[in-house]
């Protein structure tokens, strides 16, 4: 009789089917833990400076040692410099460097526009490289403009990430982008400028500013300074005209686009403690 | 035989599917994937899907693993060399001869006078490696060791310098102080509010008097006793708050780098001190989930504002990293006859001159004074790495055999549960074998088509009324020299 055994396999059967409806009950469904985007991802904005430089140059292709051009510019009047002799030298409305990439370093921004007397020690990671054609490389860098608005925020308190991204050629938009119509996309606290740049282009730097002041103490000057890592400096040409010229060229050519994870500008007050 | 015709078509139709008339869809990986070793397949491939592999705390001789440069293990490295500098890629065998200058902490080499513009000849590309020449800084740059900025790169990798990743030389054998990470506070409220610490470790508050508003740098993962006098509208009140700074985690790594932290005391908090109460106030850098855009940046939970039975602590721990923790009463430590300051026993010198001593470790998470490392974790590093500071927990991600990341089966901070975890691989592979031998069959559509060649020319000439030369023949005229540039007249 094939099926004399019929009770007992039902019987079976509904221990199986409670033991698998109560082992589903307790386990946790892996998507609890995801992030509002749906997946995790092992890279993401808010990491400290230097993470994703470094992980950057443990990636594909060889790209340690390599000066990435990338011109500084910010609002009229605004000065930047990099590190020099163990402090800062000269700045400069427009600051041509070349960085090694996956290094980070601290420049200095003074004579910030209606803020007298206040100076910044933002943070400037290369992640990664662009491409120019031969020899053309100074003339084609990164070019990195900060607003106004960034300072204010940054001395207001606030920790403003702009992650500068090389447009997708498949998606960018035909249109000629210059440092004054070129506008940050501004994303959420709540969103990952990181992965909202990774789906718009190529990041290739990000620019963190705060309002840390260097320290007293010399020896805290090498940690606070990431080592003092070796940029490669950029001559202006000689001739006036020419810079100009070149300097319209450089704006011309190529723009790119940053994303900016801020806020809307604040007043210089303590704004964290008072809320 | 409607049954013979219904079973003639079923089988006819599995003999079509069977044999493969049905079109074959072929469906390549992505470009990108393409582009990668392996057959179409990227990443790392079977395996633990880890971190990127960053060594930024590379600089103790216990941590020292494998991403360590040769020669850039032991001790010789402080925590500002190590942290995100220090990588495969930076890794001292990774630069090259050229970068040999000072030791770490050196500046910047100047803009030389001479230096000229960026060279692009194909002297200048190492290996097969194109660097963007730059002026190079000739033979009396510093950070460049004399021997100009060019030797880099795999060349200088596989000269295995012992170079820091900030740039400069490092003599085997040297010693570098070891340098904790520090916070950097600011004392923000009430105006006019002098601040003093311990200074030297011997439980007093030997400091120079800290002028609210004012910034000092704290050792991070130390609890730190102030002392306030000077408090506005409130003469001959002295208060002596604790402040409990955390170690700096991936979370606040990045605003710690860049940001200071505000201490500030309100009236409301000086006023619940002076009536006997004791007051938790903790500053914290919300999770993205407890952010929304009109809070940004950090944010203070105190104890005088929270619900009866909620601890200020565990609240903020909730929502975020903690940062700082202040605790405030009215115990006045310096009376006479209880010296508790200096009973502590448990005080701590200052790691740095000037900087504040701790009279005990905070009770944070992280790894503050790592065995064999004497400075406490650079803020870079992970702050729970499972099984080395922290417990076995298992991994937190695993990998797929196709190189996707596995199901995150761990939430973090909680005992490891998974026991057992299965992938199968479902995905059709039809990789076909090489072929031997090509035949091609080319053909052009439209074809060339040319008119024919000509094969008769048939020339007719004919000259009507052919002129009569008016003047003397040549021969009648005299010889004349010809050369190239004459002509006869």
């Amino acid at each position: 009789m094939p099926y004399g055994n019929a009770p007992l396999l039902k019987f079976a059967c509904g221990v199986v089917a409670l033991s698998m409806l109560f082992s589903e009950s307790n386990a946790a469904d892996p998507s609890d833990y995801l992030g509002s985007n749906g997946r995790h991802r092992m890279l993401s904005g808010d990491m400290p400076p230097g993470l994703l430089g470094q992980a950057r140059l443990a990636g594909r292709g060889f790209i340690a040692g390599y000066f990435q051009p990338i011109a500084l510019t910010g609002p009229q009047g605004a000065h930047f410099a990099l590190t020099k002799d163990g402090g800062y030298g000269a700045g400069a409305e427009l600051l041509q460097a070349g960085l090694l990439v996956g290094n980070v370093y601290r420049f200095q921004v003074t004579r910030i526009p209606d803020m007298e007397g206040a100076e910044l020690y933002p943070t400037l990671e290369v992640i990664d490289r662009t491409y120019p054609p031969p020899g053309l490389a100074t003339r084609y860098p990164i070019v990195i403009n900060l607003d106004q608005e960034d300072f204010e925020a940054a001395l207001g308190g606030k920790l403003v990430t702009r992650i500068i991204y090389l447009e997708d050629p498949d998606t960018a938009l035909n249109i000629h982008q210059t440092p004054i119509t070129n506008r940050p996309v501004e994303v959420a606290e709540y969103q990952d400028a990181l992965e909202v740049a990774d789906r718009l282009g190529r990041p290739v730097a990000i620019v963190r500013i705060g309002s840390v002041a260097p320290p007293r103490a010399p020896a805290l000057m090498p940690g606070f300074f990431f080592g003092f890592p070796a940029w490669a400096p950029i001559q202006q040409p000689a001739n006036s005209a020419q810079a100009a010229d070149a300097q319209a060229t450089r704006f011309q050519d190529r723009s790119l686009p940053p994303v900016t994870s801020g806020v809307a500008p604040v007043t210089v007050t303590d704004q964290p403690l008072s809320q | 035989m409607k049954r013979i015709v219904t079973h003639m078509s079923l089988l006819a139709a599995t003999a079509i599917l069977a044999t493969g008339c049905v079109p074959v869809r072929h469906n390549l990986p992505p470009e990108q994937r393409l582009m990668h070793p392996g057959p179409g397949v990227g990443g790392p491939g079977p395996g633990v899907l880890g971190a990127p592999s960053v060594a930024p705390g590379m600089m103790g001789a216990g941590m020292g693993g494998p991403m360590m440069g040769a020669g850039m293990g032991g001790p010789m490295m402080g925590p500002g060399m190590g942290g995100p500098m220090m990588g495969p890629g930076m890794g001292g065998p990774m630069m090259g001869p050229g970068m040999g200058g000072p030791m770490m902490g050196a500046p910047t080499p100047a803009a030389p006078p001479a230096a000229p513009m960026p060279d692009t000849s194909a002297a200048s590309v190492v290996g097969d490696v194109d660097l963007v020449n730059y002026a190079s800084c000739g033979p009396g740059c510093p950070n460049c060791g004399g021997a100009g900025c060019q030797l880099r790169g795999r060349r200088g990798m596989e000269m295995g310098m012992n170079i820091p990743p900030g740039g400069g030389f490092l003599p085997p054998g040297s010693m570098m102080p070891p340098v904790p990470p520090t916070m950097q506070v600011t004392l923000a409220q009430p105006e006019g509010m002098q601040v003093r610490y311990d200074a030297t470790g011997r439980g007093g508050f030997d400091s120079e008097p800290l002028v609210v508003p004012a910034r000092q740098n704290f050792p991070q993962g130390g609890l730190y006793r102030l002392k306030l006098t000077n408090i506005p509208a409130r003469e001959g009140v002295e208060l002596y708050p604790t402040v409990e700074l955390a170690y700096a985690n991936p979370r606040t790594g990045a605003y710690l780098a860049h940001n200071s932290v505000p201490l500030q005391f309100t009236e409301e908090d000086f006023d619940q001190v002076l009536t006997g109460n004791f007051v938790t106030k903790v500053i914290y850098l919300p999770d993205p989930d407890f952010q929304g855009p009109a809070l940004a940046g950090i944010d203070t939970l105190v104890s005088t504002r929270l619900d009866p039975g909620i601890d200020p602590i565990v609240e903020a721990d909730r929502r975020g990293s903690i940062l700082a923790i202040i605790r405030l009463g009215d115990k006045d430590i310096e009376m006479s006859g209880t010296n508790e300051s200096l009973a502590t026993g448990g005080i701590m010198t200052p790691p740095i001159a000037g900087l504040p001593a701790a009279f005990a470790p905070a009770m944070t998470e992280g790894c503050g004074n790592c065995p064999g490392n004497g400075a406490p974790m650079p803020t870079s590093l992970p702050g729970m790495i499972s099984g080395v500071n922290a417990p076995q927990y298992g991994m937190p991600m695993s990998a797929t055999p196709i190189g996707l990341p596995g199901p995150p089966h761990i939430p973090l901070g909680h005992p490891a549960g998974l026991k057992k975890h299965v992938i199968r691989n479902h995905t059709a592979v039809n990789i076909p074998r090489p072929v031997e031998k090509v035949k091609m069959n080319v053909r052009m559509q439209p074809g060339y088509s040319y008119p024919n060649p000509v094969s008769r020319v048939r020339i007719t000439e004919q000259n009507i009324h052919p002129g009569v030369p008016a003047a003397p023949s040549m021969y009648q005229q005299r010889s004349q020299s010809i050369g190239p540039n004459r002509q006869l007249r």
